[in-house]
């Protein structure tokens, strides 16, 4: 097991005040789109910016989990659904990227974030239309087909993760170029 | 001379124990079967949120107007007047928790709390981290727009040129801070491992015994109207 420095944790601390800085900016947006989950597809190509980074910086499995859980645990005073949401999703993509020894290398970082925001954005719609059908008590049939909502979502899943991906890694080339992070393309 | 404030008394309420309301809280909303039992929580709510002080009028106004909207959706589509006040109802149940705790809990006393129950060093550093830093960020944010509209690049209008006129930028302030306040931390011999004091521990005050018993007369209230022993 990596063990982390202080400046792991602070870089850490900063890529969360960017992927909550991103949940800002979208969420105005996503007020406006009537679909379970409109918040995280929106926030996705944002936030994996921010996520990418720390990704590339940290490149030990862990990462994840150090910039999501401060974001999860103040979102959570928002609404207590989105802490368990990005948790699990951050603990499966650990869980898949210690297959593969960490963030270290473009395609690592490429699998990390379609993993991170494709766990996000199928928890999300699923809490999200659980929540409605429970609190409605609606039992439509269209709901109950699983298949209907969860085909597109792992699509549009796997489209905003690396979409995510290669936005961060323009701005890792860029980092690398200004002498601010160590070469790992 | 101390003066009697309900403001007060939900401010100094122990945060962790406002979690725990949130969560019992969101779970009753989901569980409660009859309409008076969910009148009696939202009208607990609602009396919590007016103690708090902390809501403006017209998120009242807009509130009751989506309140009223679902109310009428479903009772034209259901012709069950009970049904429908009973969902709108839950919906304000389930809403309502959240931005209560969150309008009654300074963040530092957020931090304390969290520090109390001991998470991870990791968590607690970057919840402060995030606190501190978020305002400062957003201000870099501001002024990096400010630099885009001097040269004729209103961000606003030009989506397309975000990525490269704001985010990139940013990112690099973003990096530059936190490797200075890597340095600032570590020539103060700051170390997340070691237990950190407080100037104002966190104890149990007499505000959490009062706000306990105000949760359990809640929840005789709705346990009253749930099994038929109040009519």
């Amino acid at each position: 097991m990596h063990s982390w420095q202080l400046k792991d944790y602070v870089f850490a601390a900063f890529m969360s005040i960017g992927t909550l800085l991103a949940a800002v900016i979208t969420q105005g947006f996503a007020l406006m789109i009537p679909l379970p989950g409109a918040r995280a597809i929106l926030w996705a190509p944002f936030a994996g910016v921010f996520l990418t980074l720390a990704m590339a910086r940290l490149r030990h499995v862990g990462a994840v989990f150090l910039v999501i859980t401060p974001v999860g645990l103040l979102l959570g005073l928002i609404n207590p659904i989105i802490p368990i949401v990005l948790i699990s999703a951050a603990a499966i993509t650990e869980g898949v990227m210690t297959l593969r020894k960490g963030y270290g290398g473009s395609f690592n970082r490429f699998l990390g974030n379609v993993v991170f925001f494709e766990g996000t954005i199928l928890l999300s719609m699923l809490a999200a239309v659980t929540g409605l059908t429970q609190a409605l008590g609606l039992t439509p049939r269209a709901i109950n087909l699983p298949l209907w909502l969860a085909v597109p979502a792992i699509g549009i899943g796997a489209l905003m993760g690396s979409l995510a991906w290669w936005l961060g890694e323009q701005v890792v080339r860029q980092l690398v170029k200004a002498g601010k992070l160590d070469e790992d393309l | 001379m101390k003066t009697f404030s309900p403001i007060q008394l939900l401010l100094r309420v122990n945060p962790l124990l406002k979690i725990a309301f949130t969560l019992l809280a969101l779970t009753l909303a989901f569980a409660i079967k009859t309409l008076a039992g969910m009148a009696v929580l939202v009208g607990f709510l609602l009396l919590l949120l007016i103690l708090g002080g902390r809501v403006v009028p017209w998120i009242w106004l807009v509130g009751g107007g989506v309140l009223l909207l679902i109310t009428g959706v479903n009772f034209y589509f259901t012709q069950d007047l009970t049904y429908a006040l009973l969902t709108a109802s839950r919906i304000v149940a389930i809403l309502l928790p959240a931005p209560l705790l969150a309008s009654t809990t300074a963040p530092e006393d957020l931090i304390r709390a969290l520090q109390t129950i001991r998470l991870p060093a990791y968590v607690v550093l970057g919840v402060i981290l995030v606190w501190r830093f978020l305002p400062l960020i957003q201000e870099e944010a501001n002024r990096i727009r400010e630099a885009n509209l001097l040269r004729g690049v209103d961000l606003g209008w030009e989506p397309q040129k975000l990525f490269s006129g704001l985010f990139v930028p940013l990112v690099f302030r973003m990096v530059t801070y936190a490797d200075e306040v890597t340095i600032g931390l570590e020539t103060r011999g700051y170390d997340p491992l070691a237990p950190r004091s407080s100037a104002v521990p966190l104890g149990w005050r007499k505000e959490d015994w009062g706000f306990i018993g105000l949760v359990g007369l809640l929840l005789t209230g709705i346990l009253g109207w749930e099994t038929g022993l109040i009519t």
